[in-house]
């Protein structure tokens, strides 16, 4: 979804589509950002524990199948906020990359967390960006969206779909 | 010559003449006085009591005689016995000279209106003839007027007769003093006066001895007079600049206590009204400086008592606060963090190439196309 007054990026050589390298580092930097999250939800959770019964303390028993949900939900709702907010997360930020709707401007909320959902459950569809000559995955190639390179600023695309 | 005490005076000149007067300024009345004469004449007092024989016996009613003698030589007294004796006889004679003279101007005078032709002839002759009848008349008479005047004003004390018989006061009291005045010229007056002459004269010593100054000057009012005087005209009129050139200025300053002086003065005010900014202005500051010799200025400065007054912790704050430390620190570290992430960019972007075209090369895909939208 297109707003009237926003303009789509322009797919200049600047904004080539990124290759799988640093895909894979941007995805690696958001896997360690969602883990901090994760880590300070269960900080929280036990200072809370703490603050309520102090004589009974004990770190939580989380298992890991909670910590498995946890970490899904804290990933797919970072990228799609990263994503629909600015286009980047932070792995991507610190790689200069951008994701681009079709019409080449920022995916709008239900794109980003269909597109989240999508990379959280299914990340081994990045891997067809190696053998796809346009640099896509398969979550692009579904969603028709691209991540290029954009060193710009984090806010300098403005239109969202 | 004796005379009464209430009598009339009797006074015999040198010529013969007997004046008779009175102490009373009065006239003598005839009854009060016989005049009588050796030829045997009789003069009344009417006759102003003035006689002209040698011999002139005067007595009065109370007993009062003066005998008039002959004193003078005799060839005085022939002389003016002939000429008293002339005219007295040629008085008819003179008499007849005026009558027949003014009768024949009368009768030319008529001829000259009866007659055109008498009276073009006569016409500017008439004046000539009268003139020459007056010139004749003067010449005959002005010897004996003059001789006659002389010998009154001889006889008679001028002096004495009008501070008798002429009241001064009521005369000086009728004089119109200021118009008498305004017809002096008394520049003329005073420019023939030798003044230099007379202020030799004058002994100002004892003059100046006999003036009390001390009064003189407690009764002037200084302050008036000051006032009075234009003070500024004068000094325009002085030439100072001479005057001072007369001056030994250096004799003047050597003899002043410029110490004790300073000591007195009050430079504060002096120097409030002094430009300062244009005093530095005309300076050469670099010159002076220059002229400087800093090494004993440094060598008495205390250091530490100056370091001691110096807030160094407060300076040291103000010029953090002012350089903005945080910022410079932020600054830097986002410049390494932005380089460094622009290396890792850099290197990301090449193994994307890399891969890209390993895999071109794997694919037979040409490297330009790869990683382009189509």
């Amino acid at each position: 979804m297109v707003q009237a007054n926003q303009q789509p990026i322009g797919r200049g050589s600047e904004h080539r589509p990124a290759g799988i390298v640093t895909r894979v580092a941007a995805m690696g930097v958001d896997m360690a950002v969602v883990i901090v999250l994760g880590s300070l939800v269960y900080v929280t959770v036990a200072g809370a524990r703490l603050v309520w019964s102090p004589a009974s303390f004990t770190w939580p028993d989380v298992s890991f199948f909670v910590t498995l949900v946890v970490e899904f939900t804290i990933a797919v709702l970072y990228l799609t906020a990263s994503w629909a907010m600015t286009g980047r997360s932070y792995g991507a930020s610190l790689l200069g990359l951008r994701v681009l709707s079709h019409r080449g401007s920022i995916p709008g909320w239900p794109l980003a967390f269909i597109r989240a959902v999508f990379c959280v459950f299914f990340p081994v569809g990045l891997a067809w960006v190696i053998l796809s000559p346009e640099r896509r995955s398969v979550q692009d190639v579904v969603l028709r969206t691209v991540v290029v390179y954009d060193w710009r600023g984090a806010d300098s695309p403005t239109a969202k779909d | 010559m004796g005379t009464h005490a209430d009598a009339p005076r009797l006074q015999k000149s040198s010529l013969g003449v007997v004046t008779v007067s009175s102490s009373d300024r009065g006239t003598v009345s005839g009854d009060s006085l016989t005049v009588s004469s050796t030829d045997g004449g009789t003069v009344s007092s009417s006759d102003a009591g003035t006689m002209t024989p040698d011999n002139v016996t005067v007595s009065s009613s109370d007993g009062a005689t003066v005998s008039a003698q002959s004193e003078s030589d005799l060839l005085g007294k022939t002389i003016h016995l002939a000429l008293g004796t002339a005219w007295w006889a040629t008085g008819p004679i003179r008499f007849g000279g005026r009558l027949a003279a003014r009768t024949a101007e009368a009768v030319v005078a008529d001829a000259r209106k009866r007659s055109p032709w008498l009276h073009r002839q006569t016409q500017g002759g008439g004046a000539d003839a009268r003139g020459a009848t007056e010139q004749l008349i003067q010449s005959l008479l002005r010897p004996v007027i003059t001789r006659v005047v002389d010998a009154a004003l001889a006889e008679l004390d001028l002096t004495e007769l009008i501070l008798e018989n002429v009241d001064l006061d009521a005369v000086a009291a009728k004089l119109d003093v200021e118009a008498v005045i305004k017809r002096v010229d008394l520049d003329g007056v005073v420019a023939t006066v030798d003044l230099n002459a007379a202020v030799e004269r004058v002994d100002l010593d004892r003059i100046v001895n006999r003036i009390d100054i001390d009064g003189v000057v407690a009764g002037v009012d200084i302050g008036a007079v000051i006032d009075r005087v234009d003070v500024d005209a004068i000094v325009r009129r002085v030439d100072l600049d001479g005057a001072v050139a007369l001056v030994d200025l250096d004799a003047v300053v050597k003899r002043l206590d410029l110490n004790e002086i300073a000591d007195g003065l009050d430079l504060d005010p002096l120097v409030a009204k002094v430009n300062l900014d244009a005093v530095v202005d005309r300076l050469d500051i670099a010159a002076v400086v220059a002229r400087v010799d800093p090494d004993p200025v440094v060598a008495k400065v205390n250091f530490d008592a100056a370091m001691a007054q110096i807030d160094l912790i407060g300076i040291a704050q103000k010029i953090v606060d002012g350089i903005d430390l945080p910022g410079i620190i932020r600054d830097s570290t986002g410049s390494l963090a932005s380089e460094a992430v622009h290396g890792v960019r850099v290197q990301g972007q090449q193994a994307d190439d890399a891969v890209g075209q390993l895999v071109g090369r794997v694919f037979r895909r040409r490297a330009a196309v790869d990683g382009l939208h189509p």
